[in-house]
């Protein structure tokens, strides 16, 4: 006893130092590698990379990935995955392509059903199929593509219509992004649902006892991505000044999983702060940025997010380990 | 008394006939379905689809695939899962095509190397790095794909030198072509490995469960990282008979949805995808229920576009029939 006595008033003054140690690094991690991140850019290409319009670059690229890294977040939040997110992306851009003679807020109406029906499919299947999550929506990335080359047998659609095309530029595109995390923001941290979100994720079973439906929160997670899905879509083809591309949105989903890990998000689920994954999106934007600076073949950029995906993943897993 | 006793043993015989026939059902169901499936076919084309040429010819269309499945067979037993197959089968044709020049023998080594390389990264990545399998292999499923696009910046290349034509000859007595033998040859080593190697059963142990295979002294890290490999060189094997078959190669092949969804006819023809049960037979046969499936998609007239979506579908429906049949037969 005695010998345990002196080592008590320590332990308790340096109790926040090992929870800073551990969660504050995962936590953290996406800010930290960004900031790395930008100083290799700067010792890269110096002021070509730290440009005001290169660095409003990397922010505008951000926000169609970062809008499906939303949805992407909370259903990995639940310990799902959605793999889907590209070519739900790429459908709802179609729909909204093909759309357009039923007016604009028509098309947009329309962009919302189809995200709407890809994620209530997908959060269906995973529920009341009981497979694995990864499974379900990779088939449906799959199903989403094929529909979206269905539409048009595979050819684009240019449409002359331009009230849409304001918001694939500038601020107002960012303002969409803003306008989506806060809502999101909102959800996890000031309602119910976002505790149950947290609940289901941390344990299902536990929180099926304590009186959440399950089944509803995680059919809601994948609504809200599908929901993302489509405003992304939306702004794609706003960005792509009016043309809908079926094969759009390829690898998407990896850089959003890149992306929301980097964030500092346990890929079990419970577990993860949404800033982190607007950093982590931001880190796989600038990572693609200073790639495209440094006149790589642009082909590399698929190896080079694959590989972060993996570092990713691990660095998290070592840094969960750590004591 | 007597009478009360013998009605009640033909009882029970004939509940352990009806057992026996339910067993019976089960195990072969899916070989019944192909013949039923066969029997629609053969209405739907006028007699032309039983016939030796076209069987024959359905066996050629589905050996790349078939390859590609009995290598994430493996994987699947240890309950892991391999997304990179159709995109490591995009490298490595890429890669033979490129060393076309070196000749047959040395173009071939290059190509099973890299498949054996992108399966041991693989395998590492699960095993020692503790990475989940859907995403180690969902990364080495874009760095293989763009890794592809590198080597061959997008476009395709043409098989001058003829690497694909197995050994010089197309066909093994001028029938059955050469990519249906290798496909052959593949299954059975595949199945020797699982049911009469060591090696075998360590995989259907971790698949069990990873905790009491490691207790009871098998080494799960190499276990994994034979599967993954074996798989990766499967995919090797796979590119060349897509060569052979094509006569050319483009990186855009990682994006063909039979061959990036080679977990399908695992599962259908029954293998658990969570591990320790199944077996490369049953894979056979899932493949060739779903390669008749897909004749009779073509018979019907089902353009090319849907078909990527519909075979989603498909690939959704019949997991879910098996994973709930699993689920049944759990709970008994």
């Amino acid at each position: 006893m005695s010998a345990l006595a002196p080592a008590r008033p320590d332990a308790r003054a340096l109790r926040w130092l090992p929870r800073l140690n551990k969660r504050f690094l995962i936590d953290y991690m996406a800010w930290v590698l960004l900031l790395a991140l930008a100083l290799i850019g700067v010792a890269t290409n110096g002021s070509l990379f730290a440009s005001g319009s290169n660095l409003n670059n990397i922010v505008e690229q951000s926000v169609i990935i970062g809008l499906l890294a939303i949805g992407q977040f909370v259903v990995i939040l639940t310990g799902g995955i959605d793999l889907s997110v590209g070519s739900a992306m790429a459908l709802t851009a179609m729909v909204v392509g093909v759309s357009m003679p039923l007016g604009t807020p028509g098309a947009v109406l329309m962009a919302v059903l189809t995200g709407t029906l890809v994620g209530l499919a997908s959060g269906l299947t995973v529920v009341y199929g009981g497979l694995p999550p990864f499974i379900v929506t990779f088939a449906m990335m799959a199903v989403a593509r094929g529909l979206a080359l269905t539409i048009t047998s595979g050819k684009s659609v240019q449409v002359l219509d331009n009230s849409l095309l304001g918001l694939g530029f500038g601020w107002q595109k960012v303002a969409v992004w803003a306008l989506a995390i806060a809502v999101v923001w909102f959800i996890l941290t000031r309602t119910r649902t976002g505790v149950r979100v947290y609940a289901v994720g941390g344990n299902v079973e536990a929180a099926r006892v304590s009186g959440i439906s399950t089944p509803r929160v995680i059919v809601l997670v994948y609504v809200i991505s599908g929901l993302c899905a489509a405003t992304a879509g939306i702004l794609s083809f706003a960005r792509n000044g009016g043309v809908a591309v079926p094969t759009s949105g390829q690898g998407y989903e990896m850089e959003t999983i890149a992306a929301v890990v980097l964030g500092g998000v346990n890929l079990l689920g419970g577990e993860g702060r949404f800033v982190g994954a607007i950093a982590g999106t931001v880190f796989v934007v600038m990572l693609r940025n200073i790639l495209d600076l440094s006149n790589a073949d642009a082909f590399w950029s698929f190896c080079v997010i694959g590989v972060v995906l993996w570092g990713a993943v691990m660095l998290r897993g070592a840094l969960e380990r750590m004591r | 008394m007597s009478v009360e006793l013998a009605t009640s043993t033909s009882v029970s015989e004939s509940r352990d006939w009806v057992a026996l026939a339910k067993i019976a059902l089960s195990r072969s169901a899916l070989w019944l379905l192909l013949v039923a499936l066969a029997v629609v076919a053969n209405v739907l084309s006028h007699g032309s689809f039983l016939t030796l040429k076209n069987v024959v010819n359905i066996l050629a269309q589905n050996s790349v695939l078939g390859v590609l499945a009995v290598g994430q067979t493996l994987v699947i037993l240890t309950a892991g899962i391999d997304l990179s197959l159709g995109s490591i089968t995009a490298l490595v044709a890429i890669v033979v095509l490129q060393a076309q020049g070196l000749g047959f023998g040395l173009s071939l080594l290059a190509g099973l190397l890299v498949g054996l390389i992108a399966g041991l990264v693989n395998g590492l990545l699960v095993s020692v790095g503790r990475v989940p399998p859907f995403i180690a292999t969902l990364g080495m499923m874009q760095v293989a794909m763009g890794l592809a696009y590198v080597l061959s910046q997008g476009f395709s290349i043409n098989d001058n030198q003829h690497v694909g034509l197995l050994f010089g000859h197309d066909k093994l007595f001028g029938l059955v072509p050469s990519l249906v033998i290798v496909w052959a040859v593949v299954t059975v080593v595949a199945w020797f490995v699982t049911k009469r190697m060591r090696y075998g059963s360590y995989i259907y142990a971790v698949g069990g469960s990873p905790k009491t295979a490691r207790t009871s002294g098998v080494p799960v890290t190499k276990t994994l990282v034979f599967a993954y490999a074996f798989a990766g060189v499967c995919a090797a094997i796979g590119a060349v008979l897509y060569v052979n078959r094509n006569g050319n190669a483009e990186p855009s092949i990682a994006n063909i949805t039979t061959l990036s969804m080679s977990m399908a006819p695992v599962v259908v023809g029954g293998t658990s995808l969570f591990g320790g049960i199944g077996g490369v037979w049953k894979t056979i046969s899932g493949v060739l229920v779903l390669g008749v499936l897909g004749n009779i998609m073509v018979l019907v007239g089902v353009p090319a576009n849907p078909q990527q979506a519909i075979q989603g579908v498909i690939m959704i429906a019949v997991v879910f029939i098996f994973v709930a049949q699993e689920r049944r037969q759990r709970l008994r």
